[in-house]
């Protein structure tokens, strides 16, 4: 029985400083104000903690000897244009259309076909097509095309004679036109090694895929992207300290 | 917040120096109490309300809110946080290095022995708020002292008023704890019972 009446007077001193500011429903002000009249120890409670809140609302007000006003503006914080979670999400966001890129870009998934047979392969080697089944080497240029493998100025050759501007030493294949004015196209490093052997090897090569033209100037720009926000997201984690975080 | 208010406020927001001013001298005098009643000492008051206003200049085009008055509470009690948490462990040599004077103004049909009996109560309540946790004794000074209700003391310090009740209650019973083992330093009228 003492153990109950104890914990209706913790809850009921609970309600003093409530009681004391009027923020108590009609009910609980009610049941406070009963207990009160019936319990001497909860009102002698009630009492001191009244007397201690008027006290301090007696409390005399302290002046300052100074003015605070301020004599000359401050230089104010630099206006950020945008708020800090905005900020982090389009850093989440370059993030993670960076990297999907590149996975993209890694397993071959943004990338095409069309780099077997195009002429320059993507490591810039020259893509040069599989031999034809009846041994005639079929260039992947054609004789209006002039371009540059390594360095060096290839030029097809033209169609009434067997030319090439790559000189023998220097290991890559000279090309000829199909039309077979010259035995010596074809020619290799060895002159005596067969065609299919030849090609076998830069064919295999050559074929794989090719990303997509527009796929590194959009990594490029979103990897700067990431960079300039990350860049903005750490100046303005300095700036943050604020009275009012 | 009243419409001249709004009015200094959003001058303010665009530079002008001269309305931030009349808000500063309209709430400097609270700010100053505030920061009085939260760090013990004068100097440090002052220091802090100053910084108070100064911060609340640069960071005025980012309120807001609809009271400029819970907007600089908050300011100043951060500030008296920061300088409380930055000086803990050194504390004061001496109790006569807090509360050496607070300059109440005697009021003309005070005598001058009431004068002194105030002053005397003010420097043992003040002595014994500083016995409080931080946050009680922000609470209490927000609601007893400086008048605010208890949402405005939500906003100003950033909690809930669930938070303001429990702060409030507890912090007085402690405050009426210390104070009854003072008893005979109490004033007869406010000799507390129990």
């Amino acid at each position: 029985m003492f153990g109950r009446q104890r914990s209706v007077c913790h809850r009921i001193k609970g309600q003093f400083s409530l009681y004391l500011d009027d923020r108590l429903n009609p009910i609980e002000r009610d049941t406070v104000r009963y207990h009160t009249e019936v319990c001497d120890d909860c009102r002698r409670d009630l009492e001191s903690l009244e007397s201690t809140v008027r006290l301090l609302h007696r409390m005399p007000v302290a002046f300052s000897p100074r003015y605070f006003t301020l004599v000359e503006a401050p230089r104010r914080q630099a206006r950020i244009p945008f708020d800090i979670p905005r900020l982090r999400m389009a850093t989440a966001t370059a993030v993670i259309v960076l990297a999907v890129m590149l996975a993209g870009d890694l397993t071959g998934f943004l990338h095409t076909e069309a780099g077997s047979a195009t002429g320059i392969a993507n490591n810039g080697e020259l893509a040069i097509a599989a031999p034809p089944e009846t041994g005639v080497i079929t260039p992947a240029i054609t004789p209006t095309d002039t371009t540059t493998v390594e360095g060096i100025l290839i030029e097809a050759p033209k169609a009434d004679g067997p030319s090439s501007a790559i000189p023998e030493s220097t290991g890559i294949a000279s090309l000829q036109t199909p039309d077979g004015a010259g035995n010596e196209g074809a020619s290799a490093t060895d002159r005596n090694e067969a065609p299919q052997s030849m090609f076998a090897q830069p064919v295999q090569e050559l074929t794989h895929e090719k990303a997509y033209p527009w796929l590194r100037p959009i990594e490029i720009t979103f990897a700067a992207l990431v960079f300039i926000l990350g860049g903005l997201n750490l100046l303005v984690r300095r700036r943050k300290w604020h009275p009012l975080s | 917040m009243t419409s001249y208010e709004d009015e200094l406020v959003q001058l303010s927001k665009k530079g002008d120096l001269e309305s931030f001013n009349q808000l500063v001298e309209k709430y400097q005098v609270q700010v100053y109490n505030l920061t009085f009643r939260m760090l013990g000492t004068p100097q440090d008051a002052e220091d802090v309300t100053q910084e108070a206003f100064i911060l609340a200049w640069k960071a005025i085009r980012s309120f807001r809110g609809d009271n400029f008055r819970a907007w600089i509470f908050r300011i100043a009690s951060n500030a008296c946080t920061d300088l409380l948490r930055s000086k803990k462990g050194h504390k004061a040599e001496s109790m006569d290095d807090i509360f050496p004077e607070s300059n109440p103004l005697p009021s003309s049909a005070e005598s001058p022995e009431d004068c002194a009996l105030r002053e005397e109560l003010s420097q043992l309540i003040s002595r014994n708020l500083l016995f409080l946790s931080e946050e009680q004794r922000l609470v209490i000074t927000l609601a007893d002292l400086q008048g605010l209700s208890y949402e405005e003391i939500a906003q100003s310090a950033n909690i809930s008023i669930g938070t303001v009740k429990s702060r409030l209650s507890r912090g007085r019973a402690n405050l009426r704890d210390l104070l009854l083992k003072q008893m005979e330093l109490l004033p007869p009228e406010f000799r507390l019972n129990k």
